[in-house]
């Protein structure tokens, strides 16, 4: 019964996200109530409230986490997005599939212009999906393309749950950044390809339509030139600039919110109007992450003090010896909550207890260093986290395009159209588990 | 404030990028900077900002019901079932997490003040600054909180039969 | 009893970790298994930065820490933490045990009602790790270097641009270039983080800290509970670990220093035309601190006083 009260808490959490109550308050009032019980002197709280400051807010790598979210805001203010939708669609349209392939690379340049995934899943889902339909797309192949490009930028750098990632396992976040390039556009080739495979073996599904004239051709190839090369210039510039480690990942994050705002301003898309709604939509999903990694921190505390830490441990030692076991249940265990919980939960939570297990594992020869074992792990993590986006019951991405409520979709459709996409995730992280260059031969590189 | 962040760490890269180190001194004391500003002062600086953005975005996402909820299941409640799921919550684990920590920070404050706690590397100077963010956020938490308390309590008693529409938590 | 020491080291540090869990064997085999010591890690309870505060409240029982992290609001653990041109390790240890040292500095503490039992002794580290030859005091112009404490202040005074790059980003800020070079630890734990992959020159001498204590704290409530055969079990136990540090520490430096002058790693030392640059700054440095804050104007004057005898009597013993 020497767990009882670590499974006690586990158990109340669990309990008690399910009601709906807001889990970072859930998880302060928890630690509460848990030193109670623990039977923790209550001076110790004074523990939380140094940790709290010295762990959330004195953390400067956290400070990145706004910046990059109103980079990507900014972005998709600037309407460069929606421009080069409508172009690609103009030109790649004519060709049976060629819509979805269009709407794969807007999916992806986005991700590489934001470090979340709200604003492109609803840019997709209202802009895309439409299109998609009204040419005689399949449902559930409009459905699974918009769902899966559209969920790419949580995975594509610049990406927040790398930046906590980077925090919490204390790895570069330029590796990461760097890591994470390879599996997110090979994630986005599997989409593509899956889009060809339906327009070879059944045509009628991916419909094309009407082709561009000659002439028209080669302004459209202008026009897409211009809109995608300045975006273009900027992102790689923060991300290189992160990555060879000219910079910070908060200056990168500065340097790219200005250029965001710059680009948002000579687009003339800028007014008082959108700058401080894009404010304050920045200060709600920064509050939203940040309090809930500051529950997330008192919660472990005493979870930790009460005997969670051997409890974990204990169970991994139950495993087995081999490294890989080990690896493969924490991925079972992480996509199984990934139905009910978010990346951010499963990052501030989850990822600190697992993360000294996974640095204590053994690979022999399998890699260089220690380094390398926690990036190809947070990668696997981070790709398995994408996936949580999209399965339901509790799906961001697919509660997004169930609010823009297109008409003719139905809940089903959505889950239809996505299970063929989490079948390509699940694809995904099998590949980078089995060939770990994927993930880090880039990195290797710097 | 995200200006000022995206501000002052561009000074950063500017600075870092020319080698610089002093970038100004004076004779009066003020209070945070001292009598110099210097490149660590500035690298410093960033997460200043970064806490008081934090605590007061997190109040603000409050207020504006914003912080992750999982509602699964909780879709299928009654209004009158979310809310006193929220009342719930906010009497026993909200308001007893932030009337501690609002408690514990005013005093952990206090001794920062008290010790003239400032940086290590000539940066900035009165560290009780910053720390004054964590007891100023609990508290808006804590107000926010026994607002939201009231105004739910308000909602249950004057709708005892279970047909509630106004208040509560909007999803 | 048992009683819990927040570290500011990961737990298995390289030699900063070991001095502690020394300290805990000693204790619990004095003490014949009454007195038990609980480790927990840096960040494990508090961030390593909040140690001390945790401590004073009594949110923890006890913290090990390197006194330099408290410069800021103590400017006497400045003195033992990293004093530039500072004394060696010998000179520290007898100031500090039978010079008045310790009673000097527990005057600060008391003030913060922390019991501070110096239990580890640091050997000088290294100046750090640069990415480019140093051969005149020019060279330092405009350098970007990762170091705090008093001797980051010393080297803004010769134009170097300190910089703060937490602990898990030093070693790639100084592969990439975001800096030109950094201080960190002695050779065998920069070694382990491979800052000898990023950059090639690694100079001596360890100008900026000559000598370091890491102490153990205990709340005064705490330890004034304890009776005084377990204080004095304590005392010893940290005597003890005092000299199995002074005793443990150069080996595996130069056991590291030979592996990584193996794998290409330069080793040189400060012109003295630096040094003497750097000495001149420091002195400068000091008499700010002086005028600032009387305690550190009494420790320095003990202090000197002690190294001057040092002096004296290492030249009137000289064989060479
Ligand atoms: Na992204
Ligand atoms: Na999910």
């Amino acid at each position: 019964m020497t767990y009882f009260l670590p499974s006690l808490m586990l158990l109340a959490l669990v309990a008690g996200i399910f009601t709906g109550y807001p889990v970072a308050f859930l998880l302060a009032g928890l630690s509460v109530l848990f030193m109670l019980l623990g039977d923790i002197a209550l001076p110790s709280f004074a523990l939380i409230t140094s940790r709290i400051f010295g762990a959330v807010l004195e953390n400067w790598i956290l400070a990145a986490i706004p910046l990059f979210i109103f980079m990507g805001i900014m972005l998709d203010k600037s309407k460069v997005a929606n421009k080069l939708l409508t172009e690609l669609e103009a030109l790649f349209g004519g060709k049976p599939g060629g819509m979805g392939l269009a709407v794969v690379i807007i999916g992806i340049v986005m991700a590489a212009s934001t470090g979340i995934i709200g604003a492109s899943v609803v840019l997709m889902g209202t802009l895309a999906l439409p299109m998609m339909l009204k040419q005689g797309y399949d449902k559930t192949v409009a459905i699974g393309t918009v769902l899966g490009s559209g969920t790419l930028g949580i995975l594509i750098p610049p990406s927040i749950m790398l930046v906590v990632f980077g925090d919490v396992m204390q790895i570069p976040i330029g590796d990461l950044f760097a890591g994470a390039l390879i599996p997110g556009l090979m994630l986005g080739g599997f989409y593509a390809l899956y889009i060809m495979y339906v327009a070879i073996t059944n045509p009628k599904k991916v419909p094309a339509g009407p082709k561009p004239s000659a002439g028209s051709r080669g302004k459209l190839l202008l026009r897409l030139c211009m809109n995608l090369v300045i975006p273009g210039v900027l992102i790689s510039s923060v991300l290189v600039s992160i990555v060879v480690g000219v910079a910070t990942p908060t200056e990168g994050a500065a340097i790219g919110a200005f250029g965001a705002m710059a680009l948002a301003f000579f687009s003339r898309e800028l007014s008082w109007k959108v700058l401080v709604a894009s404010l304050k939509e920045t200060c709600l999903t920064t509050g939203m992450i940040l309090v809930l990694a500051i529950g997330a921190t008192a919660f472990s505390l005493i979870f930790k003090r009460i005997g969670g830490q051997s409890m974990i441990e204990d169970a991994a030692g139950m495993l087995g010896h081999s490294p890989y076991m080990v690896i493969l249940a924490i991925m079972l265990l992480m996509f199984v909550l990934g139905f009910f919980l978010e990346w951010i939960e499963i990052s501030f939570l989850v990822l600190p207890l697992f993360a000294p297990i996974v640095a204590g594992l053994d690979f022999g020869d399998a890699f260089a260093n220690q380094n390398e074992v926690m990036i190809w792990f947070a990668l696997l993590v981070a790709i398995n986290l994408q996936t949580s986006f999209l399965t339901p019951p509790f799906g961001y991405a697919l509660f997004y395009l169930k609010g823009i409520a297109i008409p003719g979709i139905t809940t089903i459709d959505i889950y239809r159209g996505v299970a063929p996409i989490v079948l390509l995730q699940l694809l995904g992280v099998v590949l980078v588990a089995l060939f770990p260059a994927i993930a880090l031969w880039l990195p290797g590189k710097f | 404030m995200i200006f000022i962040l995206v501000f002052v760490v561009l000074t950063a890269v500017i600075g870092a990028q020319f080698g610089l180190s002093e970038l100004a001194h004076w004779e009066n004391p003020i209070p945070l900077f001292g009598n110099h500003l210097s490149m660590t002062s500035i690298g410093e600086l960033q997460w200043h900002i970064f806490a008081l953005l934090v605590m007061l975005s997190g109040a603000y996402a409050f207020k504006e019901d914003r912080h992750v909820r999982v509602d699964v299941w909780s879709a299928r409640f009654s209004d009158r079932t979310r809310l006193i799921v929220d009342l719930l919550g906010d009497l026993f684990l909200l308001i007893p997490f932030f009337a501690l920590l609002a408690w514990y920070s005013w005093a952990f404050m206090l001794m920062a003040y008290e010790f003239g706690e400032q940086s290590n590397a000539g940066g900035l100077v009165d560290r009780y600054l910053v720390k004054t963010v964590l007891p100023l956020g609990s508290v808006l938490m804590l107000g926010a909180g026994v607002g939201r308390v009231l105004r739910n309590l308000g909602v249950l008693l004057s709708h005892p039969s279970g047909k509630t529409t106004t208040g509560g938590s909007p999803q | 009893v048992e009683i819990d020491v927040a570290s500011t080291f990961p737990k298995d540090m390289m030699f900063l970790g070991d001095g502690l869990k020394q300290f805990a064997k000693s204790v619990e085999e004095i003490s014949d298994g009454d007195i038990k010591i609980k480790i927990h890690g840096a960040g494990d309870l508090v961030p390593a930065l909040e140690v001390l505060n945790a401590v004073s409240s009594g949110a923890v029982s006890g913290g090990y820490d390197w006194v330099g992290y408290w410069g800021g609001s103590i400017p006497v653990a400045n003195l033992v933490g990293a004093l530039p041109f500072g004394p060696s390790p010998e000179v520290l240890a007898e100031w500090i045990w039978e010079g008045g040292g310790m009673q000097i500095i527990q005057k600060a503490y008391d003030k913060r009602n922390v019991k501070f039992l110096p239990c580890v002794v640091v050997p000088a580290e290294p100046a750090g790790w640069f990415n480019k030859e140093i051969k005149t005091v020019e060279d330092l112009q405009g350098l970007k270097m990762r170091i705090g404490g008093l001797a980051g202040r010393v080297l803004t005074k010769v134009g170097v641009s300190p910089q703060m790059i937490p602990g898990g980003e030093v070693f790639v800020s100084l592969e990439r270039g975001r800096i030109d070079a950094a201080e960190f630890s002695l050779p065998a734990v920069d070694e382990t983080i491979q800052l000898n992959k990023a950059a090639k020159n690694y100079y001596f001498p360890g100008w900026h800290q000559p000598s370091s204590i890491n102490s153990i704290t205990f709340n005064m409530k705490v330890w004034n509970d304890l009776n005084d055969l377990q204080k004095h079990q304590i005392t010893t136990a940290c005597r003890s670990s005092f000299l199995w540090t002074l005793t443990n520490g150069v080996p595996q430096q130069l056991e590291a220093l030979k592996r990584m002058e193996e794998g290409g790693t330069s080793i040189l030392r400060l012109p003295d035309e630096v040094l003497d640059a750097l000495r001149k700054a420091t002195a400068e440095v000091i008499a700010e601190e002086r005028q600032k804050d009387p305690l550190f104007d009494e420790a320095y004057a003990s202090l000197s006083t002690y190294i001057e005898g040092a002096d004296r009597w290492k030249s009137l013993q000289s064989t060479k």
